[in-house]
């Protein structure tokens, strides 16, 4: 009794919980994370690895590592890795194998994926098998939106470089006086519209190719693509690609970049914990799946994470960091803890502060790996910058929330 | 002359012959030169009996009829083929006097044809019964007339040859026999010493390669019987002899002649699009037809295009062709015309079921098939599915021949780096990136559908960068045209049965019907006159 009454009040004084019970919250926290689930449909090469190429940045090796079997017919590819992922991807590679049923799929996609992108090249006009699954597809869930990403345009084009400026209007629609090689693509365009009918809600033509392939725009379209998932998803969901797109703009360095989808990922995760109203575990949360980011981003840059490191951030920063390994002396000896634990506890700081911490983390392990150790006040000031960076972001894409839910 | 008139003509004039030769040896005799000559004029005997041993144990001594499977035979038809042979070989058992008797190759006619029939009527009771009169004398008159054909070419004097010299000449090593008796028995008188030593060396010296020819020419002739005979019944089970005899040497003969036509100097001569099939079989023997199937927008009619070197199959973006068009095509290095069908596309949308039928249909009537293929677009279930339902449909069918295919693939002008075209591409052993491509597009096409196809080529149909159709697909026609004439000759035979069919019970029932008019009208008028 008194034993019990002991581990209580520890437990108020100095939080912890056991492993298992955190890997359980972080499990049903990725649940509840707002990660948009992305279900490609369309035939062998139509060109569904390379759309997923261009939104996560990843290369085509990576992605084909990271598809992990699902269903008997379905794989799934988790962005940027499993534990907070950004983006989902389901890729139902059964599409054009003997005796593949979409039943079974549709089921288990049915409320996980948010939107349905049909990869269709617009020049293959042999689609039966994409038009049933479709309908099926369609018939379980009529509001999820769809759309028809058309690929390949410049077969249309053979040997020729795209026309520039992208000439294609809102869903794929070519100026009427669109002539040579247009012309051609705006009838086989209208014949794949004309297919689809009443089974999709947009309509985007790309055409996203290798830079080495030699196209004057590897990306064409891309913007196009991008605009139209952000319309069509929904809005809690189109939530981590603006801020994938908002936060890439103005990274030049190449590990920044590739950190970027890990850190978003993470970020969102906290931003969910966060929101959570029990109060403790809200803290717990968030600091396990800080020091996750921060294992995460080591093994990016290659070298794994020590405790050395890890205070040597925490000193430097003094907040933010709540680490489980690290112990609870750590927060002993962060001072103000209290003023954090108030105001972390809220779902836009733990996603900024989260956010600001990856950030942070590389620019000190990037200095740290050319053999300098960063001055503790650059890193207070870097950190600094970052958070009012995400801050102002933060507010830009969510401009008033209570508008939204008007 | 009569034949007493004859003898003593020949006596006449064998007698100085004979005369001289009993002279020449009493004189040899006489002057004791008996030994000498003897020697080197028994050497020659002997020489005689070595090479006559050694060609016969090699059968050179009269070669073994060659014989070639028919062109047009199926799988089924060649399986039969192998109880034929069996019999042809068992002929080098059968004693002479056994192969001498007209009987004995009656009989064999008639195991081989009830075995043969059992092999196309398994499981019936009385397999014979099921043949048409008209069919079983088709057979005769062809064996019969191929093999007096060959009896006349391949035998020496064989045009002279009566039943009684066929039946006589296993009698004739007994003549030889009695008349060499009587000659030592002679002999032996004027010389006992020596006649003693040269009838043992003669024993061994004449009757022997003598007794080899016979049975050497009667082993070939049964050969020869059995397989021309076996050829025209495994024709006549597999039902292709209901066109009758002169019809059927006409086919065969015309499309033999198409494949020796030279090939000089051919104009490059195209036609089409024309819809609908050409009737005449005589016509349909000489040419090939290639049927183009593959999926919507797979590049059907821009084939088509590039293998005429003109636009005349309408092409677009979006599918177009809707049934089947014909196109001719003559031209330099190839033998043969080719007709060309153009098919719609399958697995684009709607009644696809319909689709698929359309292009089995087309590949039914061809005598090769053009599998065309995307490079860039490797789903190809649908291509698998039609490949097995035409496989399906050739096994139900085993009198019929399934035509060879060909994928072409298509569009590698799009294959990465698809900016570049700059042929010519040696995919076979690649060096550039676009080359390895290819080779990938052939490998992956080669994966998915491999032992269905005689051939996989890649080329390129894009008007002004034609490529691979002289390079790659016209020589790949040429190596598979002899396969595709044998299904054209094939498909022809059954055709003319088809039509035939028909055309020719009506006639009949007009023929009867006639007669019995004639009867009729006969009876009416007998009370009258």
């Amino acid at each position: 009794m008194l034993g019990n009454l002991w581990g209580r009040v520890r437990q108020i004084f100095s939080p912890t919980m056991a492993e298992e019970e955190i890997r359980e919250y972080l499990e049903k926290l990725r649940k509840e994370a707002p990660t948009p689930v992305f279900w490609m449909v369309g035939k062998t090469q139509s060109g569904k690895t390379s759309v997923i190429r261009y939104l996560t940045g990843a290369d085509r090796a990576e992605i084909g590592k990271g598809f992990q079997p699902c269903t008997r017919w379905s794989s799934q590819y988790r962005f940027p890795n499993d534990q907070a992922p950004l983006m989902c991807f389901l890729d139902t590679r059964g599409l054009d194998e003997p005796g593949y049923d979409p039943t079974e799929d549709s089921v288990r996609f049915e409320g996980e994926a948010h939107l349905v992108m049909v990869v269709v090249k617009a020049l293959d006009h042999a689609q039966q098998n994409v038009l049933a699954m479709l309908k099926r597809i369609r018939d379980a869930e009529p509001k999820r939106p769809v759309v028809l990403v058309l690929t390949c345009l410049h077969e249309a084009y053979p040997q020729q470089q795209h026309p520039l400026p992208y000439p294609f209007a809102t869903d794929a629609q070519l100026p009427a006086d669109a002539s040579g090689p247009l012309e051609a693509l705006a009838l086989s365009i209208a014949e794949q519209k004309h297919r689809f009918e009443g089974l999709v809600d947009r309509v985007v033509a790309v055409d996203l190719t290798l830079a080495d392939e030699g196209f004057n725009e590897p990306s064409y379209g891309g913007k196009a693509l991008e605009h139209v998932l952000l319309d069509t998803l929904p809005v809690a969901q189109a939530q981590n690609l603006r801020m994938l797109a908002v936060a890439k703009k103005g990274l030049r360095d190449v590990y920044a970049r590739r950190a970027l989808p890990t850190i978003l990922g993470y970020s969102s995760m906290a931003g969910t914990a966060g929101a959570l109203p029990i109060p403790f575990v809200d803290l717990i949360l968030i600091s396990a799946i800080q020091t996750r980011m921060l294992f995460q981003l080591a093994k990016l840059y290659g070298h794994p994470l020590t405790k050395r490191h890890l205070t040597e951030i925490a000193g430097s920063l003094g907040l933010g960091l709540l680490t489980h390994q690290a112990g609870r002396s750590l927060i002993k000896v962060i001072p103000g803890l209290g003023t954090v634990v108030g105001s972390i506890a809220g779902g836009v700081l733990a996603t900024t502060s989260t956010y600001a911490l990856g950030r942070v983390f590389c620019f000190y392990y990037k200095a740290m790996l050319e053999g300098q150790v960063p001055d503790p006040a650059d890193l207070r000031r870097f950190y600094k910058d970052q958070l009012d960076q995400a801050e102002t972001a933060w507010q830009q894409l969510n401009p008033t929330p209570v508008e939204k839910q008007a | 002359m009569s034949r007493w008139r004859v003898l003593i003509v020949a006596c006449l004039i064998l007698v100085p012959v004979i005369a001289w030769a009993g002279l020449g040896i009493y004189y040899l005799w006489t002057a004791g030169l008996v030994f000498i000559v003897w020697w080197p004029l028994m050497g020659c005997v002997a020489l005689g009996y070595m090479l006559a041993w050694y060609w016969h144990r090699k059968q050179h001594l009269l070669k073994l009829p060659d014989f070639a499977v028919p062109i047009h035979w199926t799988e089924r038809d060649q399986e039969a083929w192998r109880l034929v042979e069996k019999r042809a070989r068992e002929a080098a058992s059968v004693s002479p006097a056994k192969l001498s008797e007209p009987d004995f190759y009656y009989q064999s006619g008639k195991e081989l044809a009830a075995e043969l029939a059992a092999f196309y009527h398994p499981g019936t009771a009385d397999p014979i019964a099921n043949l048409t009169v008209p069919e079983i004398l088709v057979v005769i008159e062809l064996a019969a007339h191929d093999l007096g054909e060959l009896a006349e070419r391949h035998l020496p004097g064989g045009h002279l040859m009566t039943i009684k010299d066929w039946k006589s000449a296993h009698q004739m090593t007994k003549w030889w026999s009695t008349a060499t008796t009587i000659y030592w028995i002679v002999s032996a008188f004027l010389n006992p010493l020596q006649t003693v030593t040269r009838y043992a060396a003669s024993r061994i010296g004449l009757s022997e390669p003598l007794r080899m020819l016979q049975q050497n020419l009667f082993v070939w002739f049964y050969t020869a019987f059995v397989h021309r005979l076996g050829t025209y019944l495994i024709d006549l089970n597999s039902g292709r002899l209901r066109v009758g005899a002169a019809r059927y040497r006409q086919l065969v003969t015309e499309s033999r002649q198409a494949a020796n036509e030279s090939d000089a100097v051919i104009e490059k001569v195209v036609a089409g699009p024309f819809v609908g099939a050409d009737s005449d079989p005589i016509d349909q023997v000489k040419q090939v037809t290639v049927a183009l199937v593959g999926q919507a927008k797979a590049g059907k009619s821009s084939l088509i295009n590039a293998l005429l070197g003109e636009v005349r199959a309408r092409i677009a973006v979006v599918p177009m062709t809707s049934c089947i068009e014909r196109y001719e095509l003559l031209t330099p290095g190839m033998p043969t015309k080719l007709v060309l069908l153009d098919t719609a596309g399958y697995h684009a949308t709607g009644a696809q079921a319909e689709q698929v039928q359309a292009s089995i249909e087309a590949a039914r009537q061809a005598d090769m098939v053009f599998l065309v293929l995307h490079a860039r677009n490797p789903a190809r279930q649908a291509d698998v599915d039609l490949l097995d339902h035409l496989e399906q449909w050739f096994a139900e069918r085993p009198n019929l021949k399934s035509p060879p295919i060909i994928a072409v693939v298509t569009h590698i002008d799009l294959l990465s780096p698809s900016l570049e075209w700059n042929p010519p591409y040696r995919w076979r052993q690649p060096s550039k990136s676009k080359e390895e491509n290819i080779q990938g597009a052939v490998a992956t096409v080669q994966q998915q559908l491999g032992a269905r196809l005689a051939n996989v080529v890649p080329v390129c149909t894009q008007p002004g960068h034609t490529y691979g159709i002289d390079e790659d697909l016209l020589p790949a026609v040429a190596l598979l045209l002899e396969e595709a004439r044998g299904v054209a000759l094939l498909r022809c035979l059954r055709a003319e049965i088809d039509r035939d069919r028909i055309r020719r019970v009506f006639r009949q029932m007009v023929a009867t019907g006639h007669a019995a008019a004639q009867i009729v009208g006969k009876a009416v008028m007998l009370p009258g006159s």
